[in-house]
């Protein structure tokens, strides 16, 4: 074989290489995107894209909860607190009198409209890091879990209420509506602190008499319902700016960019019905989460005293059910998810949520005496099947909201992604 | 000899490092711009110095965020690392410190993670690396092998990203890019084409033939400016949907590499005829093979971006090699986690809400990675030690995620306790069975509804006290 020869034949082989390698490489290129495309990463079908009006509007979903939800939104707790006050102011020193028992009835009413208003943390009401506009105004009228019961004792006892502008020199966790179911519930003749505080290793409290202690209840609740009020003056002063930015939420130049800003915050609710509602007011006390080291915790029932711990949790779910679950109008969270996944996913979630809504619904007005007579008792399950429905219908919440609808956590917006 | 010698020479072709320069400065410019976003919006005191604690990442845990002043400090040293970039003073050792800090900003918190930065931190290293001073000089030329690398790491990104988008997920179903556009339904002019069904799996495949083919398009000539008009159109777009920070605009500014080197002296009307020379010399854009480091470097690059393909599972479901793997804006996922913790003393079990410990971020960022999820269990255990040390402890996590918008489904073995996961075997099929719930064991169904959502609700319910009570063995 010549040079010239094998050069020749050693190009044609080098181009049939190359093109045979292009081929191939050309044909794996195609196999492997036929392949990949044609395969499953998970089983799918396609859907209907693009928000639905059909089943969801958020301009709707917003106008109806301005206008039926957020706009009286205080009107009923306001309305409770005059009875409160004006029962309080007709208290009498002697324990036994109806006068009380009034007072306690009016309490009740108060505390029950705001734990509807307890799960709408929005704006003014809400925690300064979490939503928009929000200036964290609800811990002035309610701080449960981190309510301190000694200090309301402590304060009884030296009478430091009195002193001029003692509720604004007041950490917020001995003020509020705890401290009045306090005095109102708890037994005259107890108080909270242990027995290393002063007030009971120097004998104080054990020297006041009972009237004297009913004298000075009815005294320091005038002033903490004072406080409650100034703190929902504040709250009703800033509340309708704060509807106008809701309102506004079209226009760029108001605290809300669009639509979408306005469902995260409604979303932050979720979060109040995880931590508060399922760890801390069932969980703590079914002896699933710190700080109960026991088998069941009933003194760390919310609500305690006045035995309304399982009223006030049903009036927190539904609340948030009202704006979760709204399968006749296009304006809840269901109808959003129906919109972008069908109508068979959002009744998968809705038929999760209502069965944590119903076995909620079976919650008895106070957990205490189920509680107390330990795990096994009758009606414990109640509990236990709400705390076990609501996990689940939580998990799903957490886990798919956000990938469906887009919607993050509490300032999950900080920072970039990706 | 002579094709040594030509080869030699090949790998000594100097030209204008006009362009590296221009890099330099818009990297400094970015890296003021995106340092001082952070300090205004009070990024720094959100991210660093509000988390209680952090997670760390595996085998680099440098403990976490220093003190308040520190993270500042840090900061505002690379502020002024980007300003002396920008003004070219001394641009390569404050390409290098900006590099090593930003570097080191990224260990403080895994749930602080972005391709971004870890592509800032690559080109900031390049950077300081590259033999070029900035200071504007006629003769001021560098090796093309340079101009080159950074051709290649910008080509990776590319490339990587297109092979992220070969799947089902992102070629058939239009996602996740069909949930995120839906968000974008009423946004003038282009809202209805994003709501249109066929909409977003058009997007899909556009955003997918653009990484495949881009880099092919900017290295040729005659149709790099159409390309380059390409990557302004396609990145400003991504900057308006999506809320990716500074990425768009890094790529914006260092895709201007595959310009001739000495563009920026075109821009300058400097001397056409020198240019025209640059130009065809930078044409060739090759790597010789005599370039051991450059081949190092991306060999390197290629193989941690690829080593997921070595790994079992679904690198969008599992995460393993997801990191440096530049699978950019490829999935949409969450997750709920609780931890349930055995006192093995005491035989108490409860549950811990990770937010009890942690910000919502970071436990949005951490419900749906299963290595986060082990790692902050085992961080949960030194909490609950509380400085003890001998107290005995089992974590299991009840942790269930959504993917791309399916249904959810469980994606750590709730009966593995997770102290005694070796993170290191996680890769190897026994450990990994143990650990992780692989993709194809769930589940998945898809967004809309079919049959296949009546299968047993059991098998994803949240664990509750009374099954990690069974599972154990143990009293209640």
């Amino acid at each position: 074989m010549t040079y010239q020869k094998a050069k020749s034949i050693e190009k044609v082989s080098t181009f049939e290489a190359t093109s045979a390698f292009a081929c191939t490489a050309l044909g794996l290129f195609v196999l492997l995107i036929t392949a990949l495309v044609g395969c499953d990463e998970g089983e799918r079908s396609s859907t209907e894209m693009g928000i639905n009006d059909e089943y969801f509007s958020s301009s709707e979903m917003i106008d109806n909860l301005v206008s039926e939800r957020l706009t009286n939104l205080t009107v009923d707790f306001s309305e409770a607190l005059t009875r409160l006050e004006s029962s309080v102011t007709n208290l009498s020193t002697a324990s036994q009198d109806e006068s009380w028992s009034i007072a306690q009835a009016a309490f009740k009413d108060t505390i029950l409209a705001w734990e509807v208003v307890e799960v709408f943390q929005l704006g003014p009401l809400g925690s300064v890091s979490n939503v928009e506009l929000g200036q964290s105004l609800r811990a002035a009228i309610y701080s449960y879990d981190a309510f301190k019961a000694c200090t309301v004792d402590v304060n009884l006892v030296n009478g430091r209420y009195l002193n001029e502008g003692f509720i604004a020199g007041q950490t917020y966790d001995s003020q509020g509506l705890l401290a009045v179911e306090q005095l109102l519930f708890a037994p005259v003749n107890e108080n909270l602190c242990p027995s290393t505080s002063p007030i009971n290793r120097e004998g104080s409290f054990a020297a006041l008499a009972e009237e004297d202690r009913l004298v000075r209840r009815k005294a320091y609740l005038a002033v903490l319902l004072d406080g409650v009020r100034e703190a929902l003056d504040t709250i009703e002063g800033v509340w309708p700016s704060y509807l106008i930015e809701l309102n506004n939420y079209t226009s760029s130049e108001g605290a809300f960019m669009d639509y979408r800003d306005v469902l995260e915050d409604l979303y932050v609710a979720l979060f109040y019905v995880e931590t508060y509602v399922k760890d801390r007011k069932l969980g703590r006390v079914l002896g699933l989460y710190e700080p109960c080291t026991d088998d069941v915790c009933p003194k760390l029932l919310e609500l305690y005293h006045s035995g309304l711990s399982g009223f006030s949790i049903r009036e927190n779910l539904g609340a948030f059910f009202d704006l979760y679950i709204d399968a006749n109008a296009k304006t809840g969270f269901d109808a959003w998810v129906e919109s972008v996944a069908g109508s068979d996913r959002a009744t998968l979630i809705r038929d999760e949520a209502n069965q944590a809504k119903s076995s909620c619904a079976l919650l008895p007005d106070s957990l205490r005496p189920i509680l107390e007579s330990g795990r096994g008792s009758e009606g414990f399950d109640v509990i236990e099947t709400c705390f076990n429905n609501l996990q689940t219908m939580l998990t799903t919440y957490k886990a798919e909201l956000p990938s469906l609808l887009g919607v993050n956590p509490p300032m999950e917006s900080a920072s970039d992604t990706d | 000899m002579k094709s040594a010698h030509a080869s030699v020479h090949r790998s000594r072709t100097k030209v204008s490092s006009a362009s590296i320069r221009f890099l330099c400065r818009t990297m400094g410019a970015l890296l003021v711009l995106s340092s001082t976003r952070f300090w205004l919006k009070g990024w720094l005191e959100e991210l660093n110095n509000k988390p209680q604690h952090y997670i760390p990442f595996y085998r680099l845990d440098f403990g976490g965020p220093p003190s308040e002043t520190l993270v500042y400090s840090v900061y505002f040293t690379l502020i002024l690392c980007g300003l002396a970039m920008f003004f070219s003073l001394a641009s390569r050792a404050a390409a290098g410190l900006a590099c090593v800090l930003l570097f080191w900003v990224q260990t403080w918190d895994a749930t602080n993670y972005l391709n971004h930065y870890a592509l800032l931190v690559i080109l900031l290293g390049m950077l300081a690396m590259a033999p070029c001073h900035g200071r504007r000089d006629q003769n001021d030329t560098i090796d093309l092998r340079w101009v080159n690398i950074f051709r290649a790491q910008l080509a990776c990104v590319y490339i990587f990203a297109a092979f992220a988008k070969l799947g089902s997920d992102w070629l058939r179903y239009g996602q996740p890019l069909d949930l995120w556009l839906r968000a974008h339904w009423d946004m003038p002019i282009l809202g209805p084409f994003f709501s249109w069904s066929w909409g977003p799996l058009i997007m899909s495949w556009a955003g997918f033939i653009y990484d495949a083919t881009i880099v092919f398009f900017l290295c040729k000539s005659k149709t790099r400016p159409f390309a380059y008009i390409a990557v302004i159109v396609f990145h400003v777009m991504t900057s308006l949907l999506f809320n990716i920070g500074m990425f768009p605009w890094i790529m914006i500014l260092a895709t201007t590499v595959f310009f001739p080197p000495d563009w920026p002296e075109h821009l300058k009307f400097r001397s056409a005829v020198k240019s025209r020379f640059h130009f065809q010399k930078a044409s060739a854009i090759t790597l010789g093979k005599q370039y051991l480091l450059a081949y190092c470097f991306f060999f390197l690059q290629i193989t941690t971006a690829s080593r997921h393909y070595f790994l079992p599972g679904n690198v969008l479901w599992n995460d393993d090699g997801m990191r440096l793997s530049w699978r950019v804006m490829v999935r949409e996922k969450s997750g709920s986690l609780t931890y349930i913790v055995h006192d093995q003393d005491s035989g108490r079990i409860s549950n811990v809400n990770p937010h009890e410990y942690l910000e919502w971020r970071q436990v949005a960022e951490m419900s749906a990675r299963p290595a986060m999820i082990v790692l902050f269990a085992k961080k949960l255990e030194a909490i609950l030690q509380n400085g003890d040390g001998t107290r005995r402890f089992q974590i299991f996590a009840d942790s269930h995620a959504s993917l791309n918008g399916r249904r959810r489904s469980r994606m750590v073995n709730p009966h593995i306790d997770l102290l005694a996961v070796n993170l290191s075997k996680s890769f190897e099929g026994e450990e990994y069975s143990a650990y992780k719930v692989s993709i194809a064991e769930q589940h998945v169904v898809p967004i809309a509804a079919t049959e296949n959502l009546l299968l047993p609700m059991s098998k994803d319910a949240p664990l509750h006290r009374i099954d990690i009570v069974k599972s154990l063995g143990l009293r209640q």
